[in-house]
């Protein structure tokens, strides 16, 4: 067998040749130690067990979100040796492992989002209820999807839904479930409401929804959005920094539409109160006209009542006058040539006159006329 | 009176009921109004409940864009 020779530089060269062949992409797990960031970019760690440290580098955005050393953490990456620095790896992917590493860097991660107000009340829109168009992010063939359209199915119908199909856990789940919510708000015509769920497992599972990338998505839609991710107990970072955070995907169409049989019902109400309605407000209508007759009735009996009583009093005034009244009483009428006498002066000595009683014409004639003042004297 | 039909949203309709309730309510409102509004209601209650008997949602699997 004989001796193989290198230079340094060829060896470097043959040894990554050789690693990338037979390792093109390897998964470490290991504690993480000597973690640091340098200039918001460029990240170098270790990881370690009892007996090994293995180091790595990488970039900030990589990173699932904040780190500490002793988490454990799941690292994938292409070992390489590097001509000055030495042996690394280099980072392609990195994860939490563990229920205590994963709840602790959820954690790191809560707190730093919630310092930026991802997770703040106020930022919480109403969902359009019930929605028209619904984009809806999780895995076709899940239980998940099947349980939340059914329920939809049963409770409401004339949806249209976008449906993009994602991996809902595994090293690509969280890209895949980005870049879904970003297709979806980017879309001609965009859905009304976002769904973004998946069903119950472990908190390994569920990771992709703490991811940092998926809950600043959820974050950053336009698009109103619901979560639904694992059961009740489970309330990932994305959850929290959606608009409206369902306990489970059927609870999510629950809590999307109404169910059609209570509409129906109300409808079925609402027509009864617009017949009410239109009821009262016909009754008022007819009330006012009886009212307005009932005026009108009287008006006219008065102004009847007051015409007779002027016709009366008119009657009365007309009789007064009457000529006939005034002979009986035992004045007289004296004409002459068809002319009413009125004055003394109208006559002399010998005129004929012609003079009317209540009974009888007479004819006299003047005998002298005495301008004294007539009745006062004659009396 | 405001034309509405089948093709409208379920909201659009809902919205133009709830405005006829109110209006039907208004102290204010004539005979003439009133019974107007009053077939209006009628038939948007219609409508909706068409709206709501219909079974499908149509769902369409859209090309993931991602990697």
């Amino acid at each position: 067998m004989s001796e193989l020779v290198f230079t340094v530089s060829e060896f470097v060269a043959v040894l990554n040749q050789t690693l990338e062949y037979a390792y093109p992409n390897v998964t470490v797990t290991g504690e993480l130690a000597n973690f640091r960031v340098s200039k918001g970019k460029w990240v170098y760690f270790d990881l370690k067990d009892e007996e090994a440290t293995v180091r790595f580098f990488g970039t900030a955005y990589q990173l699932p979100g904040p780190l500490e050393d002793g988490m454990l953490l799941a690292v994938s990456g292409m070992p390489r040796l590097h001509s000055l620095y030495g042996f690394s790896v280099t980072v392609t992917g990195i994860r939490p492992t563990g229920a205590g590493s994963i709840k602790k860097a959820a954690q790191l991660l809560e707190a730093k989002l919630r310092v930026e107000g991802l997770f703040d009340p106020d930022r919480k829109r109403q969902l359009p209820y019930p929605p028209t168009h619904i984009g809806l992010v999780t895995s076709a063939e899940s239980a998940a999807y099947r349980d939340f359209i059914k329920v939809l199915g049963a409770r409401w119908g004339g949806l249209r839904i976008s449906l993009v199909d994602v991996q809902v856990q595994g090293e690509a789940a969280p890209a895949q479930i980005v870049a879904a919510i970003e297709q979806l708000n980017a879309a001609g015509d965009p859905p009304d409401v976002l769904v973004v769920t998946r069903g119950g497992g472990s908190a390994e599972d569920l990771q992709a929804f703490s991811t940092e990338q998926v809950t600043r998505a959820v974050a950053a839609s336009r698009i109103p959005t619901l979560l639904a991710i694992g059961h009740e107990v489970d309330i990932s970072l994305a959850e929290l920094a959606a608009d409206q955070r369902a306990s489970t995907p059927s609870n999510a169409a629950e809590l999307l539409v109404p169910d059609r049989r209570a509409v129906l019902d109300r409808l079925d109400g609402l027509r009864r109160q617009l017949e009410r309605d239109v009821r009262g407000v016909l009754d008022v209508a007819r009330a006012g006209l009886k009212l307005s007759a009932n005026s009108l009735h009287e008006y006219t009996a008065r102004a009847a009542r007051t015409a007779r009583q002027n016709l009366e009093l008119k009657t009365r005034l007309l009789a007064a006058y009457d000529p006939n009244a005034a002979l009986q009483r035992g004045y007289a009428l004296v004409r002459m040539d068809g002319g009413l006498i009125r004055s003394g002066k109208q006559l002399k000595e010998g005129d004929e006159l012609h003079v009317s009683l209540s009974d009888a014409r007479v004819t006299a004639s003047v005998k002298k006329v005495t301008m004294d003042g007539g009745y006062e004297r004659g009396r | 009176m405001v034309d509405m039909k089948e093709e409208d949203s379920y909201q659009s309709l809902n919205e133009r009921l709830e405005f006829v309730l109110n209006r039907m309510q208004a102290p204010d409102i004539q005979v003439g109004e009133a019974v107007e509004l009053y077939e209006e209601g009628l038939t948007l209650i219609a409508l909706l409940e068409k709206h709501l008997k219909r079974a499908e949602n149509k769902i369409e699997k859209l090309k993931s864009a991602s990697v």
